[in-house]
Parts: structure tokens; sequence; C-alpha cells
């Protein structure tokens, strides 16, 4: 338990202080990009997609829309918004029998 | 790799009626499908705390039946035709949804304005789906991979109702009357808070048409007002349970869903723990072997 809890922060320590690489970007992106486009078959999904965006922000954003937002994030803006989540202060939760010592 | 293919013309429209309800739609003419929902915006997080699980006491009691129609009559109809019916609830909103094939796209219209705007509450089916509720309750309690999200949310929201489980608690589930819960209905599922999206092989104009007689006569409605949660996180939440392996949650407090932040959030989760090529994924299980599940997500 207590090598994982310090495996998990020292990636979210390396995340903020390193950021990402290209290579991690295009994957990322990609996967993102395509998940979106490969919904779009299904009559659920569309629904679905309109449904949240209205009732998150009360507008109607389309899949170009959306796409073309995740194509321009920089792996600057990456950088920025895990300093500015992971910067934030830390809640841990466990269900589970473990020692008190290794829970920092 | 998958990259940004040439995504289809969408062909959306809207409509607002007169008493405020939006209606819009998303035309798929090479589907056979409709898919129908109606999206409420009210959740978990808008409920007192004494009615806490109000939002989704109300979403099971929705299809057991109207003034004119049982529960059994409601199901019957849907897998008559193979259609899906089905209702989920979360903190900021309630979704009754249904996928139909397009030429019996009607009834689904008339069923889901039907159970939306004449629930008929009738006692005995109440009490009966409180059973079912209490059960939910302890299916989430015996599930630790469910219950640790449970435990997270209450340390990342002390105090404030975005941390409470939806589902409420036994002790509010068991003491919601029948009346306070229709109260909850008359309340929030009004025309201004409701918005109607279909998508599939449809007309815009007949859908407008179709629900005109049911959710298009009702009138009213705010949208709830909302408070911020304070910025103060619980550190630990711990459950000591004899379990054989042990359920292990990290938050932090993100951005919110009108936060231009938000688009390099997802790319930073993915990165971080979104699928089986990602650091935690790769780290944590594949060069370490410390476990069988690791992920992380990023919700707004």
């Amino acid at each position: 338990m207590g090598e994982l809890l310090s495996v998990v922060d020292d990636e979210v320590a390396k995340l903020v202080a390193s950021g990402v690489t290209e290579g991690e970007m295009a994957v990322a992106k990609g996967f993102i990009e395509g998940s979106l486009v490969l919904g779009l078959e299904d009559s659920g999904s569309r629904m679905a997609r309109l449904g949240r965006s209205l009732m998150a922000r009360d507008e109607i954003v389309t899949v170009d829309e959306q796409l073309a937002r995740v194509h321009a994030v920089t792996a600057d803006d990456v950088a920025a918004v895990a300093a500015r989540v992971f910067g934030g202060p830390r809640a841990l939760a466990v269900v589970g029998h473990v020692d008190d010592a290794v829970l920092t | 790799m998958p990259t940004a293919a040439p995504a289809p013309t969408e062909d959306i429209r809207e409509t607002r009626l007169g008493n405020g309800i939006r209606i819009v739609t998303e035309r798929m003419p090479e589907a056979r499908s409709v898919s129908l929902g109606v999206w409420v915006g009210v959740g978990g997080r808008d409920e007192p705390a004494e009615l806490a699980g109000a939002s989704h006491f109300l979403e099971h009691l929705v299809f057991k039946g109207t003034s004119t129609r049982s529960a059994r009559q409601i199901a019957e109809a849907v897998d008559a035709v193979g259609g899906e019916m089905n209702a989920f609830t979360n903190r900021e909103h309630t979704a009754y949804y249904t996928r139909l094939p397009a030429a019996q796209a009607d009834l689904g219209f008339a069923i889901l304005g039907d159970v939306l705007t004449d629930p008929a509450f009738r006692p005995p089916e109440v009490e009966a789906e409180r059973h079912v509720i209490l059960e939910e309750i302890l299916m989430n309690l015996d599930v630790p991979e469910d219950h640790v999200h449970t435990l997270l949310a209450e340390a990342l929201f002390p105090g404030h109702p975005l941390g409470r489980e939806v589902l409420g608690t036994r002790e509010t589930v068991e003491a919601a009357s029948r009346d306070e819960i229709a109260d909850f209905f008359a309340h929030w599922y009004r025309p201004r808070n409701l918005v109607v999206v279909a998508a599939g092989h449809l007309d815009h104009d007949r859908v407008v048409d179709a629900l005109g007689p049911t959710l298009g006569a009702q009138d009213g409605g705010e949208r709830p007002v909302r408070e911020r949660p304070a910025d103060a996180v619980e550190p630990r939440a711990v459950l000591d349970d004899p379990t054989e392996q042990a359920h292990v949650a990290m938050g932090w407090r993100a951005v919110d869903h009108f936060d231009d932040d938000r688009y390099a959030l997802m790319v930073a989760n993915q990165v971080l723990g979104g699928g089986m090529s990602s650091r935690l994924f790769q780290q944590v299980r594949e060069e370490r072997g410390l476990c069988y599940s690791v992920y992380s997500w990023a919700s707004t």
C-alpha cells in the first residue's frame, strides 16, 4: 500500500513538474477524438451528447467544435491545468484493512 | 491512428415552446432508430439534507405508472417493439430516455410524455420501490470499488450536497414520504427546468407536435439555484473493512464545466490514467504488478 501511494504521488508530481511528451499528446488526443467519432453512429450517444451539453452549459456544442477544442490543446495547456488541479489539496479514500501508518 | 475523420454534417434543430420547454433534435437520415431523452435539471445536489436521495427515488417511481398506464403496460409496450427505456440520476440532473425503431418513435413520445407529466405515485408502488432502493444502497455498501467513490466524494466536498451519495442514505430513503416525493416532482419537473432531446431518423416538426399534448401543455418551473462548495477538503476517509483487497481513490478538486481548461484536463487525465497506455497503468500494473485495476477520471 505504501508503495502504491508513493508511485501514484510520484506520477502526479512528474506530470506537474515535467508535463507531457508530444507522443503522449498524440495518443491522448487521438483516443479522445476517436472515441467521440465512434460514438456518432448510435442515436443514443448523439442524444446523450446533446443532453449533457445542454444540462451543463445550456448550449449546443457541435461535434466539429468539440473536436477542434480537443485538437487545439497544447502541451503547455496540459502542464498548466495539471499544476492548477494537483496544486490543490489531495483527498484519499480507502476501503480495506490497511495500516494507518502508510496512509499519508 | 484514430484522427479527426471528417464528421458528418450535423443537422441539429431547436424549438422553444411558449411554456419554456426546449426541444432539440438531431436528424440522422441513415439511422433506423430514434432516441428520445427528457433531461430534468435537478439532481442530488439540489435536495435538502433530510430528503437526500429524492431525485433518484423519484426517477424509479416515474416508471411505476400514470393515471392511464400501469407499470406493466409501459414495460410491455416497449418490449413489444424491441425498444429500451431507462433513466439515470446524478448530482446535477436526471435523465429519462428511450430508444426505439424509428417507425415506433411515437410510442416513446407518448409514454415519456405521459410518465413525466402524470405519474400516479400509488402508495403500494411507492413502498415496493422504497425496498428496491434500499437494496440498491446495500449493494453499493457491499461493493468496495463503488463504496470508495462514495467516501471520496464526501472527502472532496465535506458538508456540501455535492459530497452526498445520489442514492441517499438508508435513513433518508426510509423516511421520505410519498407526498414529499410527489411535491419534489411538482416543483422541479416543469417546462423551464426541462430539455427534450431526440436523435435519429426523425422529423423535427413531428417531434415538436408529438410532445405538445403532454410536456407542451405544462407551465412554470425554475432552474435550481446552486451554491459553490467551500475550498477545504477532508484529507482522509478510511473504512477499515476486512476485504481481501484494499480499494484506494485519490481526488483533487478540478475545474467546473464552464472552465476553458476542461479540454486540457481531458488530455491530462488521458495521459495520466485514461487507458492501457497511460502512465498509471504502465507504472502501477505493468511495471510493478501492484494491482489488477488502476485508472483516473476527470469530471466537471
